[in-house]
């Protein structure tokens, strides 16, 4: 837990349904009873958590009120991608009437509102301001769900790639031009290849797609650079990977293929936290009693089997620490209750 | 009491909060298609593919469509023309592109769906099961056509997405929503819910609170124990029903209950697929 107090940035992982999102805010809380300055950011919290902790859901980070004896403090924000994705829009426009343009296109419109490509840059964008803001000793990130975590962290990458090859200058430009002129000669082989998507897409479809990207061309300049900001993040030794784990239910094969993930992407050694493991003496009493007696005493001893074999497989890809969070037998979701949980982890 | 029309679908989306079971019971909906004699196929879209792994030994067969691959079947095997796809498609400058291009990658995964129901894709399949993405992302997914047909852009792709919009709106596919009776599941059934009836244009078929416990009489456990299978049981009652509550009177009528099965180890087995099934119960019942 020390190693983790004195990181700069916790990124916690794992599947769905876990507790992700609640090991995120105990780990935050942790760190403020340590009289650290807390980021937290976090993308889908559950309504009655965001509620316990008065997290806003809208607009930017806002300190949480905390019990009077938390030396420090935490300023929790939730991802919400329109809000983000204009003021991005606004920050690396240029000029006005291109963030008016960009801001009206019914393309920017669907993607900024109704379609999931853009959250795992608009998390990026907050995560690398509340990293490089400087008030904050400490920045707890809670990522999406299962692969789309993985999404997560290969995005700047993505974002690389498509900066890297100069796309738009020897692909989307010339195409974007000859709608204005006409269609006029293209010689590049830029135009090859753009002749091909238009037999697919429909040439009117190219050309709004076309220059659509062209008036996002500054934004995504700059999603680039933040995204390149992002991977050194990630990559710093002060930042810590964090593999969130449940016994309650079966979901041993997402976490293991999470973790070799992580590794393969060079996040060597994560920490691992096991969710709601059973108390020690319920543990005892089910060594006497055959599970088959009833399905929900056999769920009871899968979760103590599930509890062993997650610990025994992280021991043998990373060197990092495995906490056993027990179930307090409540619901952790009130200030209360955080709070009773989070003192029987410090 | 099982809703037998459910057989009659051509696709079925199954969603739910992640770790509430979706890929146990896609396996286990998918083996009773079989038994049906409807020849079905598993569907996954992850970087991450369990199927394989959960449907080994039922002779089921199953697909991972990652969205990277779906322009390439759809001009490979859609258009046939896979030569264009080795010209241009392959490149690495063009894939980055339309990676980029917003909604492109779902609604090419739905045509994709759409496409291998189709006798001409040379798969003859008479149902698929699409173990779904969960959630928020399901919502996005099942969004994107009519998201991309309002842009109001026309074209061939375009003449695509209006297929399967057509085809989504109908009864030929349907949605399952999944819950487990614990109170966070609970509370995002509640708010999401409403929001697929609403949002989404995919008729919403069933909504299955999984793994109930069945009674037991926990007298001749040791205390410790006794005490925490008494809490297990009420928190199961509590957010069942809470969430029974908390639905409208139409979604209610959509609702059923399964029992509490000792969980899964991939791979599942065929007689636990139909067991699972058999346990399914009307939710007035419970």
């Amino acid at each position: 837990m020390k190693t983790l107090l004195n990181s700069k940035a916790v990124v916690f992982i794992g599947p769905g349904g876990v507790g992700k999102t609640t090991s995120a805010v105990v780990f935050s809380l942790l760190a403020a009873l340590d009289g650290k300055r807390v980021g937290l950011l976090s993308i889908d919290p559950s309504k009655r958590l965001a509620s316990a902790l008065g997290m806003s859901l809208y607009g930017k980070p806002k300190r949480l009120d905390l019990p009077p004896d938390i030396k420090g403090s935490i300023h929790a924000g939730v991802v919400d991608l329109k809000q983000i994705f204009d003021d991005k829009v606004r920050e690396f426009s240029k000029s006005q009437a291109k963030v008016d343009k960009i801001l009206a296109h019914p393309l920017y419109r669907a993607a900024s509102t109704n379609l999931s490509g853009p959250v795992e840059y608009m998390s990026l964008a907050r995560f690398q301001e509340m990293m490089d803001g400087g008030q904050f000793d400490i920045v707890v990130l809670d990522t999406p769900p299962d692969h789309h975590a993985l999404d997560f962290l290969t995005r700047p990458n993505v974002l690389a790639g498509f900066m890297d090859k100069k796309i738009i200058q020897w692909l989307v430009k010339p195409f974007a031009l000859a709608g204005r002129l006409g269609l006029g000669k293209l010689f590049s082989l830029g135009e090859k290849l753009m002749g091909g998507l238009a037999q697919i897409t429909g040439l009117s479809t190219l050309h709004k797609f076309a220059e659509f990207v062209l008036d996002l061309q500054e934004v995504i300049e700059g999603f680039h650079k933040l995204g390149n900001r992002t991977l050194e993040i990630f990559a710093s030794k002060s930042t810590r990977f964090v593999l969130v784990a449940s016994v309650h239910q079966d979901r041993f094969y997402s976490v293991k293929k999470l973790g070799e993930k992580l590794i393969e992407l060079g996040f060597k050694n994560p920490d691992l936290i096991i969710n709601r493991c059973l108390p020690h003496q319920v543990t005892e009493d089910l060594k006497d009693v055959d599970p088959q007696i009833s399905p929900i005493v056999a769920e009871l001893a899968q979760r103590v089997d599930r509890d062993k074999i997650l610990s025994t497989w992280f021991s043998s890809i990373s060197t990092g620490h495995i906490i056993h969070a027990e179930d307090i037998g409540t619901d952790v979701d009130s200030m209360e209750s955080l709070m009773t949980f989070t003192r029987s982890q410090s | 009491m099982w809703p037998h029309a459910i057989f009659q679908r051509k696709l079925v989306f199954i969603t739910g909060k992640g770790g509430v079971g979706k890929t146990s019971f896609s396996v286990a909906l998918a083996q009773n298609f079989k038994d049906k004699g409807k020849k079905v196929l598993l569907v996954e879209s992850s970087k991450l593919p369990q199927l394989p792994e959960y449907a080994k030994g039922l002779e089921i067969d199953t697909l991972n469509l990652e969205i990277s691959d779906c322009f390439k079947d759809y001009i490979v095997d859609n258009l046939g023309q896979p030569r264009l796809y080795e010209a241009v498609f392959s490149k690495d400058v063009v894939k980055t592109f339309l990676e980029t291009i917003p909604g492109l990658g779902e609604v090419m995964l739905l045509g994709r769906l759409y496409w291998a129901l189709n006798p001409r894709s040379g798969y003859q399949y008479d149902s698929i099961i699409f173990d779904a993405p969960s959630s928020g992302h399901f919502l996005s997914l099942l969004t994107t056509p009519k998201a991309m047909l309002d842009t109001g852009i026309g074209g061939p792709l375009m003449g695509e997405v209006q297929k399967v919009y057509d085809f989504l709106k109908s009864w030929g596919s349907s949605i399952v929503y999944l819950a487990t009776p614990e109170e966070l599941v609970v509370t995002e059934a509640i708010d999401f819910l409403p929001l697929i009836s609403d949002k989404v244009e995919v008729p919403l078929e069933l909504i299955l609170l999984n793994r109930m416990p069945p009674p037991i009489d926990p007298s001749s456990l040791k205390p410790s124990l006794r005490a925490w299978v008494e809490l297990e049981i009420k928190r199961t009652q509590i957010a069942s029903k809470m969430l029974r509550e908390g639905l409208s009177k139409d979604l209610q009528s959509k609702f059923f209950s399964l029992d509490l099965l000792p969980s899964f180890h991939a791979p599942l087995s065929s007689s636990k697929c139909r067991n699972l099934i058999s346990t399914l119960k009307a939710f007035g019942d419970v």
